[in-house]
Formats: structure tokens, sequence, C-alpha cells
């Protein structure tokens, strides 16, 4: 019920915000604080339950079910679990939905009660993409977190948003159809083959394929998932949609969107087509590195505050993408890390760009300078977050990009010294950050007011968590482990049906499912 | 003649007889209420009488081999008159505000249902092209019923020469199988029709441009946009749901009755014609600033969809179109609703004109908004389960080229729609002229909620109506 | 027979090939009835008198002649009734009167000599085609009234409004 109570509080919360605006002013951003901290709450109850429980007393890491029939005709559930994994994202979400709602606080000015149903119904998409384990519910909260994005950005955006929109959903929405297209590939030949037509994640992982149909169907998630994340030729939206996005928009476009693609890639791709992902490991992960580097070298010449953390994320996401296809529990550990860590790291740098644009109004770096004398809380922000972009050792990611690079030394070792130049580039780019904004002369006329005491506040919270997860990322580490150990194994135990033994078997089936 | 069941008959006799009921109330009583409440109520007998046919269980029985009257039939008749309840509601107010004389309106509008209403369930020749012509006939004068107008007249004359044409192709592909095959009823066809040879083939051929034209498929195209701009935006709505619709649910009977799809070449042409459509309607769509124009292309590319169903041919795909066929005549029926609702002569036609209407009118522009999400498919919405039926059909019989080009379609689909909704919301500088929209008719805004909740009804709660439409056994 | 059914098929040929090709109106009219005559001629022949009948007297006798007449009175004005003159000289006559003959011959020839039906052909006359409609297919009769009843209240609405007609022989000044 939890679960549910979950992804219901945010949708009802965006209704009753927006309903309530409409008689009271000014009580949307209260519903939106009131519903975020709710599943804030929600999901820590839930974290605790999950830690007052033996991991391996549980099947497959899943300690929570939810489940009613919903379309039983096509075999569509209401069926929402959450294990490790989905718990971890669950607390990321809770947690960046209710610094989405207090930076907006002061941020948003009009139409607020349509904001808050918008932010509050991304979260609850978010949520959904996290908890649902049935294939359709999947792909319908995968679409439904977009449209209220797509409002977030084209309403509340700065100058450029309507092409940023537009950008964004359209390459999204094409993703989502292919996914569309493959998951339904997949439900037919799982249906044809076993006779039982359902999109449940548990009946649909044991779809035995071809090496040439599970080279196709994966291609439709994969795409879909890697325009998400960003893998390199498809990043071409994100730089848009983070810089025109509003701040809160921003946070979680870089905190929570973008994992749903590393996510999606966990859960689904590489247990439903162990063979075909191991095929393509490693294009993938020299696209993870040309990402790197190419996003660095991209991030350094940004001048634009936003775009310039937006590259920077294209530059993060490239090590996920290494540590995804390195296969391996240290490496999947570390990306799980690296997930958590960006999100923090990432949305609170575009909270305080967020910050400086309201307070300046520009958001190009070269009119800045010198800020720290004005504003040294401000400052200090910026350097632990700086510092945390570019992986220094005691904040969470030095320990994500560690455990990555380590997973994939074991694998790949070129990869991972390829990989490693990133780090350095990383540190080239962020620190020009902190040289830009922060220190030189101050060439700005008017004095900008530091951070008040809520957003100092919020940002504390977030360096907080970075360095406490820097210093301890067991609570992670140890939460995923359950559920990294039974996704992992579709890839590397064979006893699920080898390389040839899967071949054999659907040589006899491939026809069933052509008409 | 002596075997005439009147009691399967009694909801194509009510409809008959409703025009001309009508036509002597007029004759007596010239009063657009009075007109306009006589139709309504003659279309609820009609929707009660289908009802309870409905609900007998009753064997599929042919009328003299002309009709079919069984439940896939039904079900449409009783979606066509929905809709047309529907449709009236939407007309009186904008007829109100448009046309000195609108009794008329109502007459044709029954014909039209009649025509629909023999067509969808036909099974011969004579009976299909009877219904076809009823239904143009009456199209024609509907079109060009705001004689004010020159786009209108204009309309009705485009779609008078263009639908006259393709029922002389029609009808030339029919003569043509009937002298390969001697027969006129679908099912003789079907079973002599099994050689391939050339003059079956150019008869097949001729028929499918004759059913190309009336269903707006590229290339027969062209005459959509003119013809939506033209009409009355209740008309529009009844060309888009009822007269389309009630095409393809011929073309449906014929293809399964015939089997035709045993001839390859009707699929590949099929297939090529679905694919031009749903791209080239999608593109052209792109730049259209007239709402009713970008509805049109919209349209072709969604008579694209309902054809990669039917090409599916499996039991999958007349399930897809008919859920397709649903959800479509309420979102569209919607959408030109809403153009036609305001209290105002004349429409709003241009995108432009909808500009910051979510800030004024926010409940109107919300069902305008979930009414395009719906015709583009984004979840929650009937149409997007629509679409989904009809990706998992395509998908179930292999046909991954189609299936990926409606995907690529909506795509660009989304542009356009998202374009619309942009407009909505963008709002209005202080300082711009008042807005030209009218006042809302009540009784618009009523029916248009309702359609509104039952797009997301459907959406969310498909499983009904799915249930519903798999009872159904296909003639 | 079947020499007969070519030459009728031939002079049905002809003359719609001469109908889509004048540049005037009137002369393609004439010979459009022409056409409708010979293939009248044609359902003779194979053995529908009742159709062939139909042919003519609808198609060729009234509908034709109403156009002829709504062509040439849209014509309006000083000059068109010089050019009226000049289309209806005897040349315009020759091509039409011509294959109109043929017809005739064939048609004189068919009733005179040789009134029985091609082989294999069955003569369907005026009862059976009767007995068809009102019998199996009395629904689609009543079909066809409901279209004409369409037809006809579309063209009443349409046409309803009273628009000033001016003939040129009412109203001859308005007009230059």
């Amino acid at each position: 019920m939890i679960l549910v109570a979950l992804i219901s509080t945010l949708v009802l919360g965006g209704l009753l915000a927006m309903l309530l605006e409409k008689w009271v002013t000014g009580s949307a951003k209260w519903v939106g604080l009131v519903a975020s901290l709710l599943t804030m709450s929600l999901a820590g109850s839930l974290w605790i339950q999950y830690t007052g429980i033996d991991a391996s007393t549980v099947s497959n890491g899943v300690f929570m079910v939810f489940k009613k029939p919903w379309i039983p005709e096509f075999g569509i559930e209401f069926h929402l679990e959450v294990d490790g994994l989905g718990l971890v994202m669950v607390m990321l979400t809770g947690f960046l939905g209710l610094v989405a709602v207090l930076i907006s606080w002061s941020q948003v000015k009009h139409k607020e009660g349509f904001y808050y149903l918008n932010l509050l119904w991304t979260l609850a998409g978010i949520m959904g993409v996290f908890l649902a384990f049935d294939l359709f519910l999947f792909y319908l909260f995968w679409e439904v977190m977009l449209v209220p994005m797509y409002f977030l950005i084209s309403i509340w955006g700065s100058a450029n948003r309507i092409y940023a929109a537009y950008k964004f959903f359209i390459y999204t929405q094409i993703g989502g159809l292919l996914m569309l297209v493959a998951l339904l590939g997949l439900y037919f030949l799982n249906g044809s083959s076993t006779g039982v037509y359902s999109f449940n994640y548990w009946d649909l992982i044991k779809t035995v394929l071809t090496t040439e149909q599970s080279m196709w169907l994966m291609w439709g998630f994969l795409i879909a998932f890697l325009i998400k994340l960003p893998v390199l030729p498809l990043h071409n939206w994100l730089p848009d949609a983070h810089g025109e996005a509003p701040t809160a928009g921003s946070v979680i476009l870089a905190g929570l969107l973008l994992k749903t693609g590393a996510y999606g890639i966990l859960r689904f791709v590489v247990p439903f087509f162990p063979d075909a992902s191991q095929s393509i490991a490693m294009p993938a992960m020299i696209l993870g590195v040309c990402g790197i580097l190419y996003g660095a070298k991209l991030a350094f010449a940004q001048t634009d505050m936003k775009r310039l953390v937006a590259y920077t994320s294209v530059s993060h996401m490239g090590f996920v993408i290494i540590g995804i296809f390195a296969f391996n529990q240290l490496a999947w550990q570390g990306v799980i890390m690296q997930l958590v860590a960006h999100g923090l790291s990432t949305g609170a740098l575009f909270v305080l760009a967020g910050i400086l644009y309201q307070r300046t109004g520009t958001r190009d770096i070269r009119k800045y300078g010198g800020l720290w004398a004005t504003v040294p809380r401000m400052g200090v922000a910026g350097l632990i977050l700086v510092l945390a972009s570019l992986g220094l050792p005691g904040l969470a990611n030095f320990v994500a990009e560690f455990m990555t690079l380590a997973g994939t030394f074991t694998t790949t070792p070129i990869i991972a010294i390829a990989a490693a130049i990133g780090l350095i580039a990383a540190a080239v780019y962020s620190l020009r950050i902190m040289q830009k904004v922060f220190y030189g002369q101050d060439t700005a006329s008017e004095k900008i007011s530091d951070l008040s005491s809520m957003e100092t506040l919020t940002i504390a919270t977030v360096v907080f968590l970075l360095i406490y997860l820097g210093l301890n990322p067991g609570p992670i580490t140890r939460t995923v482990e359950p559920s990294i150990k039974q996704l992992i194994s579709q890839v590397e135990t064979p006893d699920k049906g080898g390389f040839s033994y899967r071949t054999q078997v659907n040589n006899k089936s491939s026809s069933n499912g052509k008409h | 003649m002596e075997n005439i069941d009147f009691n399967l008959l009694s909801p194509l006799i009510l409809l008959a007889v409703a025009p001309v009921a009508t036509l002597m109330v007029i004759a007596i009583y010239r009063n657009h209420t009075v007109t306009f409440c006589l139709a309504v109520i003659l279309l609820v007998l009609f929707l009660i009488d289908c009802f309870r046919l409905w609900s007998l269980s009753f064997d599929n029985q042919m009328v003299d081999d002309l009709l079919m009257i069984d439940k896939f039939g039904l079900f449409f008749m009783i979606l066509i008159a929905i809709g047309g309840i529907l449709i009236l509601f939407i007309s009186y107010s904008y007829l109100n505000n448009n046309v000195k004389v609108a009794e008329e309106f109502y007459v044709l509008f029954l014909t039209a249902l009649v025509g629909a209403v023999v067509l969808v369930s036909s099974i011969h020749f004579a009976t299909l092209f009877l219904g076809l012509e009823i239904l143009s006939i009456s199209l024609y004068a509907m079109i060009a019923y705001t004689r004010e107008w020159k786009n209108s007249i204009e309309g009705g004359l485009k779609y008078l020469i263009l639908a006259a044409g393709s029922s002389a192709f029609l009808l030339f592909g029919m003569g043509l199988i009937y002298l390969q095959t001697g027969a006129l009823d679908f099912e003789a066809i079907g079973s002599s029709l099994e050689k391939v040879n050339l003059i079956s083939t150019a008869g097949l051929a001729m028929m499918l441009v004759g059913i190309g034209f009336k269903l707006g498929l590229v290339p027969f195209h062209i005459w959509t946009p003119d013809i939506y701009q033209g009409a009355p935006a209740p008309v529009t709505a009844l060309i888009a749901s009822v007269s389309k619709g009630s095409m393809v649910v011929v073309l449906v009977r014929f293809l399964h009755t015939t089997n035709s799809q045993q001839f390859a070449w009707i699929i590949w042409t099929f297939s090529a014609m679905a694919i031009a459509s749903m791209l080239i309607g999608s593109l052209l769509a792109l730049k259209q600033s007239n709402l009713k124009r970008l509805l049109a292309y919209s349209s072709i590319a969604h008579l694209g969809y309902l054809l990669v169903a039917i090409i599916a041919g499996s039991d999958f795909s007349v399930e897809a179109v008919t859920y397709y066929l649903v959800a479509y005549f309420i979102s569209i029926i919607g959408a030109f609703g809403i153009l036609s609702i305001f209290n105002s002569t004349g429409e709003i036609e241009q995108v432009s004109d909808l500009q910051g209407m979510f800030w004024t009118r926010p409940w109107l522009s919300v069902i305008f908004g979930v009414m395009f999400f719906s015709l583009v498919g984004i979840p929650l919405t009937a149409g997007f389960i629509g679409k989904f039926y009809v990706v998992m059909a395509a998908v179930n019989s292999g046909l991954w080229a189609l299936a990926i080009t409606l995907v690529v379609s909506s795509a660009i689909g989304l542009y356009y729609y998202l374009r619309v909704i942009k407009t909505m919301l963008t709002p209005v500088a202080k300082d711009a002229p008042k807005s030209a929209l009218g006042q809302l008719s009540t009784m618009g805004l009523v029916v248009m909620s309702i359609l509104g909740l039952l797009v997301i009804w459907f959406g969310v709660f498909p499983s009904q109506l799915i249930a519903v439409i798999r009872s159904i056994e296909v003639l | 027979m079947i020499a007969l059914f070519y030459i009728a098929a031939f002079v049905a040929v002809i003359s719609t090939l001469m109908a889509i090709t004048r540049f005037n109106a009137v002369h393609a009219l004439i010979y459009l009835v022409v056409s409708l005559l010979s293939v009248a001629v044609i359902f003779y022949l194979l053995g529908a008198p009742f159709a062939a009948a139909l042919e003519v007297i609808i198609y060729a006798g009234a509908i034709m002649v109403l156009l002829i007449f709504m062509v040439m009175m849209l014509h309006l004005g000083e000059t068109s009734i010089q050019q009226e003159k000049q289309w209806l000289n005897w040349s315009v006559w020759l091509g039409p009167g011509f294959l109109s003959l043929i017809l005739l011959v064939e048609m004189s020839y068919l009733l005179v000599v040789s009134n029985e039906p091609g082989e294999g052909l069955t003569v369907v006359d005026a009862t059976q085609v009767g007995i068809a409609l009102y019998g199996p297919y009395i629904i689609t009769v009543e079909l066809a009234a409901i279209l004409l009843l369409a037809g006809i209240v579309g063209a009443y609405y349409l046409g309803q409004e009273k628009r000033r007609v001016l003939h040129r022989f009412l109203n001859q000044e308005d007009n230059d």
C-alpha cells in the first residue's frame, strides 16, 4: 500500500495544489511542500522497513509488492515492487523532489497552481518508473513524466524555452515509442512461446529469444534509455532542456530523469537481453568514453552556467555507461553510487546556478567574477559542489567513480584508463567554474544577496549527504547489493541458458511470433 | 422478402423513418428548437432499439444477402448513434449563430446517418453503393450549409465532384468484379475470387481507388484539407468520425468476407498507402496554422494507423480497429466540437485564436488538451489505448516496418499537437485586443465535458470496453 | 450479332471521343446524346430492352435535353445569340446525324429482320426487372428513395435563396 501511496500522494497533491490555488492564492507551494514531505517520509519509512529485514530472506531482493489486475484482457496489472535498487532511487526521488519544491519557493512567481501540479506529477511519473514491475505500467509512467516536464520547461523556462521543450519532448517520445514497439515484440514472443500473454516483469524476463530477435528488441529498449541517459550521439536535447528549464526543472532533469535511463538499462536491458547486451559492450563503452571526454570538452567551452553544468552531466553519465557494460558487481555498485552522487551534486549545482541567475539576471559566467567576497556562503557551497563534481576523495562522487573504474578495470582495463583521463578533464572544467564565478575581479556593479536561510539549509543538506556518503558509502552499496546480484546473475551465470542453449531453443519457436 | 425479420431490421426502419418524420414536422411547424429536439429524440429511440437488439442473443442474420445484422454492425450503429447525438448537440448552438434556416440540416443529418448505418451492415455491392451515396449526398449539402461563406460552397462543390469521381471508380471496379464472379454479395464474391486474373485484379484495384478517396488516404487525400476547412465545424466532425468510420467498417467487412487479403498485392498496396498516409499526413500537418486543416492532415495520418490495423489481418486487428475507432470518434468529435461551441458568428479556425485560452477558460482548455493528447496517443487517454492496440496488432503480425513508421509518424504528430497546446498556454499580452472568442454555450460545454471524461475513462479503465469488443464475433 | 455489337460499340467510342474533344459545350453534348443512344442499342442487343428504353428516356432524353438547355441559357447577351446561330448550322449536325443514322439502320435491322437475342442471352424485360426490384431488392429501392430525399432536401435548401435571376430576354440592358 505504501508503494501506491508514494505515487498517489504526489498525484493528489498536484491536483490539490492546482485547485486550492484558485481559492487561496499562495497555497499551492504549501500543498507542494506537504506532499513532497509526505512522500519523503513515506520513502524514509520504506527505508527503515528495509533495513529491518534480512536481505537474504527475500527472493530477488524484492521486499514489497503491490498487485492489482488492471486490463486483464492484455495481461496488464497495476504491479509495483520495490527492491534495493528501487529503494535507493525512490529515496533519491523523494529527496530531490523536496529540494525542487523548496527551490521553487521564491523563484516561481506566476501560475503557481499549475506549476506545482506539473512539478508533482513529474515526480509521480518518475516515482512510478522506479516502482513499476509491469512493463505496460512502466511505459505508461515513462510517458507520464514527460508531459508535465514539457509544460515545466515551456511555461516557466527561460528565453529559448519553447525550442528546448519541443526538442526534449520529441527526442524522448521517439525513444519511448521505439521502446513500446520492442516491448510489444517481447510480449508477443513470450506469449506465443508460453501461451501466457503478460506484461509482468518476472514473466518477460524468462522469454527465450534467438540472437537476432534479442538484438533487435534490445535496440528498441536501449535507444529509449540511451536518449534519456544521454549517450553521445543522442545527447543533443540535454543542454537545451537543462539550460532553459526553470531551476527545479533542471534539478529534476539532471537529478532524476537522467537516472531513469540508467535504471532502465540496469533493470530491463541487461536482464532481458544478456547476450545481446554483452555483444555490444565494447562499442557502448567506447561511446561512454567519448561521452566523458566530449562532454568535458564542451563543458569547458560553455559560457552559459546552466549549459556548462548540463554538459558535465553528459560527461558524468559516460561513467555510468562504462560501469553498466563492465558487467560486474563492483562496477554496478559504483554506477548506482554515481547515480546518487551525481543526482545530489549536479542537482545542487543547478540550484546554485538558478540562484545566481535569479540574483544577477544572467547565466553568462563571463559576467560573474569575484563573487566570493559578496556571497561567501554561496562560494563555500559552490566550492564543495565543484569539488564533488571533479571527484575529490572524501566526497560521494569519488567513491562512485572509483568503484566504477575499479570494476571496469578488471574486465576492460583500456577503457578504464581512457575514462580516467576524463577525471582530469573534470578537474579542469570544474575549477574553471570556481575561477570564473567566485574568484577574480568583481565586475558586477550591484551587490547581490547571499543564500537565504532556506537555500542554505537545502544546499547544506545536500553537501552533508555528499560528504556522508563519501565517507560511508555502505548504506547505498549494501542496500543495492541483493538486487544487483540478482540482475547481474542474468549475465554471469549460465544456468538460465547460455548462448548456445538459447539459440537452439529458439530456432524451434522463432516462427511462432510471426503471423 | 417474405422472411424479413422486422425485429432485426427495426433499428434501420426507425432511423429511415426519422428524416421523413422530421420533414413532416418541419412542414407543419418550422422551428429550430422543435426540430432539434425531435431529431435527438428519434436518435435516442434508435439508440435504445440498438441496445435492445444488442441485449438479445441472436444469430447473425442476413437480410436478402443485402444487409448483415450482427453484433459487429450493431456496435458501430450504437457508436454512430452516440456520435450523431453528440454532434447534434454541438450543432444546435452553432446553427443558431451561423445560419438563417437551420431545420433542413437535421433532415440531412439523419439521412447521412441512415447512409452510415447501411454501410456498416452492408454485405452487398448494392447496399454498399447506396449507403455510400446517401451519406455523400447528404454531406454535399451539409458541407455547403453555411451558404454565405465562400469556403463552404467551394468545399461542397469540391466534395461533390471528387466524391462523384471516386464513386465512378468504385462502381466500375464493382462492375469488373461482377463480370468476373457474377455475384454482388461479398460472400459469393469471396468464394469465386480465388483465381487471380487481370479483370478481378483491375476491379479490386479500382475499388481500392474509390475507397481510398472516401477515406482520404494518400495519394487520394488532396480533398481532405479543403473540405475540412470549408465545412461547418460540426459537419467536419461528422465527416471525420461517422463518414470515415463507416467506410472503414465496410472495408473491414469486405476484406474479411471476400478474404481479399490472400492477394499479396493488396497487402502491399495497403502497406504503401498506410506508410505514405502516416508520413505525409504528419509532415503536411506541421506547417498548418489553420486548426481545421491541421486536423484534416492529422486525420490522414490517423486513417493510416487504422489501415495498419486492417492490414494486420489477425483476430487482433478487428479489435484494434474497433477500439481505435471508438477512441478516434470521441477525440475528433471533441476537438471539432470545441471549435464550434463558442456563441459567436464564425468559428475559431486559426491556431493563434486559441492563444492564452488556458488562462481564461481553463476547463475548456483542459478538455481540448485531453482531446489532443488522445489524438496524439499520450497515456491515460483513450487514444493511447487505441494506438497501443494498433501497434499490438501490427507487432503481433510481424509488421515491423509499419509499426516503426507509425512510431515515427506519431512522433512528428506530437510536434503539431504540442504547438496547439503550447499556444493555449502562451499568455496574451496585456494590451492586446480582447479575445474574439464569444461566450460558451452551456449545452456545448456539458457535451464537451462528457467527451473529455469519456476519453479519460476509456484511457484509464479500458477493460470493460475491450471485453465488449472481444465479445463481438466478426461476421 | 457480334458484328452488330461492334458497330454499336464503334459508334459509342467515336461519339464519346468526339464529345470529350469538342471545344464547344453544345457540340460535345450532342455527341454525348449519340453516345448514350449507342449504349442503349448495345443494351438492346444484349437482351435488356428495358434498360435500353431507360437509357434513351432518362439519359438521352431528359437529362441531356436539360443540360443542353442549361448550357444555351447560360450564354447571355447579344453576341451569344449570334454565336448560337453559328453553332447550330448544318455542319454541326452532320457528324452526330451520321452516327445516329448508323444506329437507326442497325436498330431497324434488329427490329425487322432479326428479333432474336444473341446466343446464350436471355431477354430481361420490364416485368422481371420489376419483380427483382420489388422482391429481393426491395430494401435497395427504399434506400434509393432515401437517397432521393436527401438529394431533394439538399437541393431545395441550397437553391432556396431568392436571387434575382436576370434572363436575357427580360432584362437585356442590365447585362451589357
